[in-house]
């Protein structure tokens, strides 16, 4: 074993596989920084160059590329509140109020060191515990994959500062709008209309990007503030080590739970920064301050999608099953060059395995080095006047998605849903909410009804699995909670009138 | 009109070059133009991972060049419009596989394969049933036993339904009188695979590409195959024929042309695919993915596929998922 790892190591730091990672870890941070572009659409659109590469070489500047975008898709969320992932999502949340109190700065150093740490511990588990691990990926199917989906769709409903209810409306719009396409459980197509591009449903890339970023430019554009620069003190200094040293069990134990979600063959850092998300407010202090600039509401989430990497590769190594849509392109690098992911590589290819290892290390340090030389510079671009910064984001989200798939369908939806986003922005009703029923509504129905097609249709499954019962509690209380505490602050305030007005 | 003069000379140079830039170049032979692979797989999938290995041998025996063109979307609705529309002149194909002749049945959309003409059938996928490693199940004939003794705690699956998978669990229960079709789909093979080593579901249907890495290290079992005689490369799995089941499931991938294409160039082009296949690397692609040669003529390849899109088209009505066109 020392003689692959001695192998893998050299052909890591040699000159070729550092020189691959770092054009893989600048393409990747451009890539997660544009809207529109994910961390698996950077990889597949250098899989092509990949043709000509050793195997391995191939394989670590893929992983560089993931391991930057998943930081700089935080970058635009904190910036311009238009996620460049689809994990980063939810780093809008605190992230962006925490830039338009001039602290951008400090936000994204938070992402970035979080980010680096939980990747860090998450290689660090991956290297140690890959078969451990892989069994834990086993032991979850349909009943848990529903319990998980469910859990994530609780967090909607904490997402109405306003209203509870118009929250939970918008992620059942998002819910509805995933039934359209194949259902792969009946075979019948649904809502499609005859029209062809919707046989698959709406490209999730799209429809986040739409309701998200497209919806907000035209939000801003509509502020009469808009014309002229952004207003209010820039801050580009970074976190201190005293604002940061109080988040480091948070980031520890949220890198160990990025990590166990990244396993999961099908969730991914979307689904982890999710939930890191949603236990880091439930366990925190300060929970009020989530959704108005918590550094820890920035933290969590960051640092699972980073360990979430590394857990996607678990299945991938154990038994060449994608765990999650990034890990699928780094398969299908190993297919093309004939390499065949799975058990036996770390019998037939350990060097590939250990060159992997020793990558997500070199690519981590890589994103460190870049994030941070361009944290001032960022802070400074978005400064621009507002009417250039949009026009320029709109014109990359549409060649974003136009690169997608080469139609312009996806445009097109994403165009539609940014209208959507931005009237349900004017009444009140969360355009991000309507993201994550989109986005967990299908695991939501699948797994329900696969789990029910086994257990017979007996509902008592969910019951009977441990792991399902648990995360099904956990949901429970998710949901109830925000509305005990809503409920009884209405009473308090209903025996005790204030004072004044 | 001094003007005009003035401009006349250079004029005449621009139109004489004009003319000779827009004469075609001396007509070699067809082909003579690059030749575009239509697929409807993205980066990775098995109709592009196909094509990317026929592009060098391809463009070799060719003299042109070959691009790879993926229009992945509507399950391969989109694809096939984009075909339809291509110039019939040889050089713009698609490449396709048999669930573009079942998948139409059950989205009601408006092409499938037998829309096109057969160009050339290049490689078979079979269909095996698999169970896990340590499964006490030997053959299918076990796996229908155990399953007609504990119909609810034994479950077959698959991909989605619709999927070939299904459609031969549909036949294998049919055929041996299991009464109720309770086939758990999935999403992908992927999903499908971690359940059957998890243990949610005891049988799955698929293909060995898929899982040739857990055969080898034996934590899959691959228990029947669908083709009509046992496979060289994997002599100690039984067919479903030899076991009294009177059912073959086999994916195909081949390529087919647009409507209009002369026979000529459909011959000619069939001839260069099958020297292509010929390359030692390819063949070196096929057997690393256990895949067996194909090769049929363009008449074969148009009969088949007119042939198996009624047959399927009338199992999946019996299915009941047939979509109304």
């Amino acid at each position: 074993m020392l003689e692959n790892m001695i192998l893998g190591f050299r052909e890591a730091f040699s000159w070729q596989g550092l020189g691959l990672m770092f054009l893989g870890s600048v393409w990747g941070f451009i890539g997660g920084a544009l809207p529109g572009v994910q961390a698996s659409t950077a990889m597949a659109l250098i899989l092509p160059l990949t043709w000509t590469m050793p195997p391995g070489g191939a394989l670590m500047m893929l992983a560089a590329v993931y391991v930057s975008a998943e930081y700089s898709g935080s970058v635009p969320a904190i910036l311009i509140r238009t996620p460049g992932t689809s994990a980063a999502l939810v780093t809008t949340f605190d992230g962006y109020p925490l830039h338009q109190q001039g602290k951008g700065g400090k936000a994204l150093s938070i992402s970035l060191f979080g980010g680096g740490i939980g990747q860090i511990i998450g290689n660090i588990l991956l290297v140690a515990m890959v078969l451990p691990l892989s069994r834990v990926a086993l032991a979850f199917g349909p009943p848990e994959f529903f319990a998980l989906a469910i859990f994530g769709l609780t967090l909607v409903a904490s997402l109405g500062e306003k209203s509870v209810s118009k929250a939970l409306i918008s992620g059942a719009l998002g819910v509805a709008f995933a039934t359209i396409g194949l259902d792969p459980l009946s075979g019948t197509v649904r809502f499609t209309f005859g029209v062809s591009y919707l046989v698959d449903g709406f490209e999730t890339v799209a429809v986040l990007v739409g309701l998200l970023a497209v919806s907000e430019i035209f939000i801003q554009a509509r502020d009469a503030r808009s014309v002229g620069k952004f207003s209010g003190a820039i801050s580009t200094t970074l976190v201190t080590w005293a604002e940061f040293k109080p988040m480091l069990f948070l980031i520890s134990w949220t890198s160990v739970l990025g990590m166990f979600i990244g396993v999961l063959p099908g969730a991914g850092a979307t689904i982890a920064s999710l939930v890191a998300y949603s236990e880091a407010k439930r366990w925190s202090k300060h929970p009020e301050m989530f959704g108005k600039g918590s550094y820890e509401g920035v933290a969590a989430p960051e640092t699972a999608n980073n360990s979430a990497i590394s857990g996607a590769m678990v299945p991938m190594l154990a038994f060449g099953v994608p765990g999650s849509g990034s890990a699928a392109i780094m398969i299908a690098a190993l297919m093309l060059h004939g390499v065949t992911p799975g058990p036996m590589l770390f019998i037939k290819n350990p060097e590939i395995v250990y060159g992997l290892f020793f990558a997500l290390f070199i690519a981590t340090f890589m994103m460190l080095v870049m994030g941070l030389v361009s944290i001032r510079p960022l802070i400074k671009l978005v400064s621009v006047p507002k009417p250039a910064l949009l026009s320029c984001i709109l014109a990359l989200v549409f060649v974003g998605m136009y690169t997608h798939n080469a139609s312009l369908f996806n445009v097109g939806t994403a165009l539609a849903f940014g209208i959507l986003g931005y009237l349900m922005n004017r009444y009140d009703f969360s355009p991000a909410a309507c993201v994550l029923g989109f986005v967990l509504g299908p695991m939501v129905e699948v797994s329900f009804r696969q789990a029910l097609i086994i257990s017979n249709k007996s509902p008592m499954i969910f019951v009977q699995r441990p792991i399902a019962l648990v995360l099904l509690v956990l949901a429970f209380l998710t949901f109830i909670v925000p509305i005990i505490r809503f409920s009884k602050g209405f009473l308090v305030a209903r025996k005790n009138p204030p004072e004044q007005v | 009109m001094h003007r005009l003069m003035k401009h006349m000379n250079l004029l005449v140079v621009l139109l004489v070059v004009g003319v000779f830039v827009a004469t075609p170049a001396p007509a070699k032979d067809f082909p003579n133009k690059p030749i575009s692979l239509v697929t409807w797989s993205s980066p990775g999938g098995g109709g592009d991972v196909l094509g990317r290995n026929l592009q060098k041998p391809l463009s070799r025996v060719a003299g042109v060049r070959v691009i790879i063109v993926n229009k992945p979307g509507g399950s391969g609705a989109v694809a096939m419009e984009y075909a339809e529309k291509m110039k019939p002149d040889g050089h713009q194909l698609l490449i396709v596989t048999l669930s573009g002749i079942i998948t139409p049945h059950v989205a009601g959309t408006r092409l499938s394969v037998a829309d096109f003409k057969g160009l050339v059938r290049v490689q078979l996928d079979p269909e095996v049933l698999m169970v896990k490693g340590d499964s006490p199940y030997k053959n299918a004939k076990d796996a229908v036993a155990a399953k007609l003794a504990n119909p609810d705690n034994i479950k077959f699956a698959g991909a989605f339904l619709g999927n070939l998978d299904s459609l031969l669990c549909y036949q294998l229960f049919k055929a041996s009188g299991i009464e109720k079709y309770d086939y758990v789909p999935f999403s992908g093979g992927g999903e499908a695979m971690t359940a059957l080593l998890g243990g949610h579901v005891q049988v799955l249907f698929g293909n060995p590409s898929e899982v040739a890495p857990q055969v080898e290290a034996g934590q899959i079992r691959l228990i029947s195959i669908a083709t009509p005689e046992r496979l060289p490369g994997l002599p100690n799995v039984p067919t479903l024929k030899e076991q009294g089941y009177d059912i073959e499931g086999v994916l195909w991938r081949g390529i087919v042309a647009p409507k209009g294409t002369p026979d000529d160039r459909v011959m000619k082009m069939n001839q260069l695919v099958k020297e292509a296949m010929q390359d030692p690397e390819f063949i070196k692609y096929t057997e690393r993915s256990q895949l067996s040669d194909g090769y049929l003529t363009p008449e074969q390849f148009h009969q088949n596929n007119q042939k198996q899109y009624k047959e399927y088209g009338e199992i999946i009505e019996k299915m009941g998922i047939k979509k109304k066109k």
